[in-house]
């Protein structure tokens, strides 16, 4: 008999331990969150505060947009409580995965009108098709800070979903992001709006939604910051500067000192406008935008 | 997780693929789902051509090589569901520096083994 009870409850006891593991958030505990980038992390951090968990499983030297998951980073994301994607197209991996509708939140979706549509520039033959370009969305919204303050409301209405007793909490937190996102938005707009026709180079198409909020003169090339420029892209950009006299590149991140220096030889400087894709070495969202404004100063001054 | 037969399923997957590859011009796409004891696997390119010619590579969730084989002429390929306990990592390469995949968790298996996905 005694054999018997303890038999039963050690089965009841695994039970309860597979449920705890089955469904790891309870009412009470810190959501998990599994984002695809460090915007729609440090918004959720900034909203969900003590009450979320908010992982980016991408290493740090990799940009989100072309990670390669392990087949366990999709076994977290799929037993996480709460998804949130960028959409537009961002992280290639999420169309080649399944992740579970239920919890997975788009936070672009709603703004899908103000999507930007791209034709890649670059160009490449092979096969029956030719020569031929391709075309898709352009993803990094958030760099309209006004579409980053739309994406962090889609958050802020997610999170309230999940834990609606933490409603007051996480609108109360999402209005003082949205004001710092939206002075960051104002003082972009104070300092380019008098000389926004300048013509600028970016080094990469990633500023699309950047280029059109703020009404820019800017046109691609694709340079990496951290490699010597061939000769086919000098070329390419000798091309664009027949029409599109640029002084200033704008960087992703800080470039190496040949790149520099070839600039330089035709008149171009270099500033950096960091997208913030992944997690800063220093700082967070806010502060490497202040940086990117003050870097900017120049510029457009 | 959705509820719904491996059938079902398969083919709001595929409708949803096709959907997204008519965004994205001249990309290759894979799917994969169990059916029985197989996987199945099914390239597309966009406007609902297939590739012809490609080899399918399948690693586990230690990113060891289980098995090679080749695409069928109508983009298709299928191997025996063994080894799945880590899952799958389905990689599809047709040359030309053209290569998608496609990952099935343990969970994902389970699920359409157990004919809930």
């Amino acid at each position: 008999m005694k054999g018997f009870c303890w038999k039963r409850w050690s089965v009841v006891w695994i039970g309860v331990v597979m449920l705890v593991n089955v469904y790891p958030a309870k009412a009470g505990s810190p959501l998990n969150v599994y984002v695809v980038n460090y915007p729609l992390k440090y918004f959720a951090e900034r909203i969900g505060g003590k009450h979320v968990r908010v992982f980016l499983p991408v290493p740090a030297d990799v940009d989100p947009v072309y990670w390669t998951p392990k087949i366990s980073d999709i076994g977290a994301y799929q037993q996480a409580d709460l998804i949130l994607l960028n959409g537009a197209g961002y992280a290639k991996w999420v169309s080649k995965v399944s992740l579970p509708r239920s919890k997975s939140v788009d936070t672009s979706r709603g703004f899908k009108d103000r999507h930007i549509t791209v034709k890649e520039t670059m160009t490449h033959s092979h096969g029956a098709e030719g020569e031929h370009a391709h075309e898709g969305l352009a993803f990094t919204t958030w760099l309209d800070l006004s579409l980053a303050a739309k994406q962090a409301e889609v958050i802020a209405n997610a999170l309230t979903r999940k834990r609606p007793q933490h409603k007051e909490q996480f609108m109360a937190n999402y209005q003082s992001l949205e004001k710092d996102l939206l002075a960051l938005d104002s003082r972009i707009k104070a300092l380019v709006t008098p000389n926004h026709t300048v013509p600028i180079i970016f080094s990469h198409p990633v500023y699309e939604y950047f280029e059109k909020v703020y009404v820019l003169n800017g046109e691609s090339v694709h340079w990496e910051p951290d490699e010597k420029p061939t000769p086919s892209q000098i070329a390419e950009l000798n091309k664009i500067y027949e029409t599109h006299q640029a002084k200033w590149m704008i960087w992703e991140g800080a470039p190496i000192k040949s790149a520099v220096n070839v600039l330089e030889r035709m008149g171009i400087q270099s500033a950096v406008f960091d997208p913030c894709g992944n997690v800063p070495l220093d700082g967070d969202f806010l502060s490497v935008m202040r940086q990117n404004i003050a870097n900017l100063e120049p510029v457009f001054r | 997780m959705l509820r719904f037969p491996t059938t079902r399923c398969a083919l709001s997957m595929l409708v949803a693929l096709a959907i997204a590859q008519s965004a994205t011009a001249h990309q290759l796409s894979v799917f994969a789902w169990v059916e029985g004891n197989s996987v199945l696997v099914e390239a597309h390119l966009p406007k609902g051509k297939r590739p012809k010619l490609g080899d399918v590579l399948v690693y586990d969730g230690e990113d060891q090589l289980l098995l090679k084989t080749g695409l069928q002429p109508d983009g298709t390929a299928s191997f025996p569901l063994d080894h799945w306990e880590t899952g799958y990592r389905i990689v599809v390469d047709i040359g030309h520096g053209h290569q998608a995949y496609w990952i099935m968790t343990p969970y994902d298996i389970q699920q359409q083994r157990d004919g809930l996905q």
